[in-house]
């Protein structure tokens, strides 16, 4: 266990772009009015459908580790989206076609007051911020993604939880027509749904994302808005999310519903705790070659370990 | 001879055409065409040619029983040809016409042809699996083999086509005569654990997946009839003599 110096928690980047939140607040507001687009000057305005494009600008070069950003290309042409294909390189291209608008996100449940978004609503009221993140997929590789987006404890407190809300779902579209993915199902039933814990959900590091590298959200990427949990496998992260609801009840995730000894409701990542068919304690880093060490809760430790104190990860994993 | 003639193209034939996956992988590597995740796309493409040329091998069998109308497990063991290679079985009774069995004899050395391909591209697979994925980290290896099955089953697969392929030459074929048949019945069993290996390996279980599986099942369902009716007219019968 390494010592936490405070600056540690929040990355450096990340005050940085805080403080130029601060000083450059008109030219933000601005910003955000002209161009939807939340935080930043430097911001280009979004980048809308299709494979093409160049990334924005981010705020570093590296994540709090050091480690380098994954290229834009590899970020956005190395997608697990079942729902358009199963290959990982033919995402962009299968999904290029996605209408991404209009597009409204219903967020109910265990609520006072139950609300549907409308993308527009969602950039105007919480603004981006740039948060560089590490993804583990399950299928144990790796990326550094910079994402745009906002906590989503920001939008849930938005619609005020009530006391009986223990866990939030989470579901995707539903759309065949679009989705060609979704013609065929593996003994699970379309569309993809997750969950978190309400503690999880409201914890700073969780980010609904609207964007990354500067960017709005391309649709393999999960156009217009989906979920980033950065210490947990990449499934956990839903994409093209349509519907939020406070439940009382834990949700089944779609991979647990698929093959429950293998995928569970936490899926946290964890080297000690294997894939029953395979060992989680390395990684390939997508851009580099060798393995890396697979990180407890994937470098997250110190800012997540809390939420599971007394647990045993072996079995709730 | 024509005979000969056709032989020889099969041969050349299965041989280029065993080798244009191997040429595929360099233009791919070459070009710099792999996916954003090189070590993997190598590894299952490597993976993905040796079970097609298990597969193509496995099917040499049952293609030579439907062109010749006869079952190669009759007696195939009384005729070896002077190279050493069993011969391609002459039916019992209605003779086959004279071209079908020309086109069996030139394919039917094809099992070894692409049992070695099968072994090649078993062996690349392994060598990138763990020395170029895992070479630096051996105790993740040892890790990544030892709890696992989809590992243990690839590399028993392995293990089991060692044998084969060394003892695939026409000398060896000779020297153990009988037993040679028999140590060759390990590529069913290495069939049945290569289908293990795909199949525990993928997060899920595809279509594509599921064709190779049905394939190689398909392969091997079709010599039970083969065999038993084999067993039948040969050995039944023989001890019924001695008796």
């Amino acid at each position: 266990m390494r010592d936490i110096d405070p600056r540690e928690i929040t990355p450096e980047h990340l005050f940085l772009s805080r403080r130029s939140f601060i000083t450059g607040t008109a030219a933000i507001a601005a910003g955000a009015l002209l161009a939807g687009c939340g935080l930043g000057q430097s911001k280009q305005p979004p980048g809308t459908g299709g494979t093409a494009g160049t990334p924005g600008s981010v705020t570093s070069p590296t994540d709090e580790l050091g480690d380098k950003l994954t290229s834009y290309q590899d970020v956005t042409h190395y997608n697990n989206f079942y729902e358009f294909t199963m290959s990982k390189e033919g995402v962009a291209e299968a999904a290029k076609d996605f209408k991404t608008s209009p597009w409204t996100v219903k967020v109910d449940g265990l609520v006072q007051q139950p609300r549907t978004f409308a993308m527009e609503e969602i950039y105007r009221m919480f603004p981006d911020e740039e948060r560089i993140y590490r993804m583990r997929c399950v299928e144990a590789w790796s990326m550094v993604i910079p994402w745009l987006g906002s906590p989503l404890n920001k939008i849930l407190t938005e619609v005020k939880p009530t006391a009986e809300a223990k866990y939030v779902r989470f579901e995707a579209l539903l759309d065949p027509k679009q989705m060609p993915g979704q013609k065929d199902d593996f003994g699970v039933s379309w569309p993809y749904v997750e969950g978190l814990r309400l503690d999880e959900a409201m914890h700073d590091l969780t980010l609904l994302s609207t964007g990354l590298y500067g960017k709005r959200l391309l649709p393999q990427n999960g156009a217009p808005l989906r979920l980033v949990v950065p210490w947990k496998y990449g499934f956990k992260s839903i994409k093209s999310i349509v519907r939020i609801s406070l439940v009382a009840e834990r949700p089944v995730s779609y991979w647990t519903g698929y093959a429950p000894r293998e995928y569970g409701f936490y899926a946290n990542v964890n080297p000690n705790v294997d894939h029953p068919r395979w060992s989680q304690k390395s990684e390939r880093r997508i851009g580099e070659s060798g393995r890396r060490d697979t990180l407890m809760f994937n470098g997250y430790e110190d800012e997540v370990a809390q939420l599971y104190k007394g647990m045993d990860l072996t079995r709730d994993f | 001879m024509r005979r000969d003639r056709l032989g020889l193209a099969a041969r050349v034939a299965a041989n280029v055409g065993a080798l244009l996956p191997l040429g595929v992988l360099l233009f791919v590597v070459a070009a710099d065409r792999l996916s954003a995740n090189p070590i993997e796309d190598v590894t299952r493409r490597l993976g993905t040619d040796a079970l097609l040329m298990l597969t193509l091998s496995l099917a040499v069998t049952p293609a030579v029983a439907l062109i010749t109308r006869t079952n190669p497990y009759v007696g195939r063991l009384s005729r070896v040809t002077p190279r050493g290679e069993a011969a391609v079985p002459t039916p019992d009774r209605s003779p086959a016409p004279g071209p079908s069995r020309r086109v069996a004899a030139a394919i039917w050395p094809l099992r070894r042809t692409f049992g070695l391909f099968a072994f090649l591209y078993a062996a690349l697979h392994l060598f990138v699996f763990t020395v170029v994925d895992y070479g630096s980290r051996p105790s993740l290896l040892a890790d990544a083999v030892a709890k696992k099955p989809y590992a243990l089953a690839g590399l028993t697969t392995f293990i089991l086509l060692i044998p084969l392929a060394v003892t695939s030459t026409a000398t060896w074929q000779r020297r153990l005569g009988r037993a040679w048949e028999r140590l060759h019945m390990l590529v069913y069993p290495a069939a049945g654990l290569v289908v293990l290996h795909f199949l525990w390996a993928a997060k899920v279980v595809t279509t594509n997946r599921l064709i190779w599986a049905a394939s190689l099942a398909g392969l091997l369902l079709v010599r039970l009839p083969l065999w038993l009716l084999a067993a039948r007219s040969a050995g039944w019968r023989q001890r019924r003599r001695e008796n």
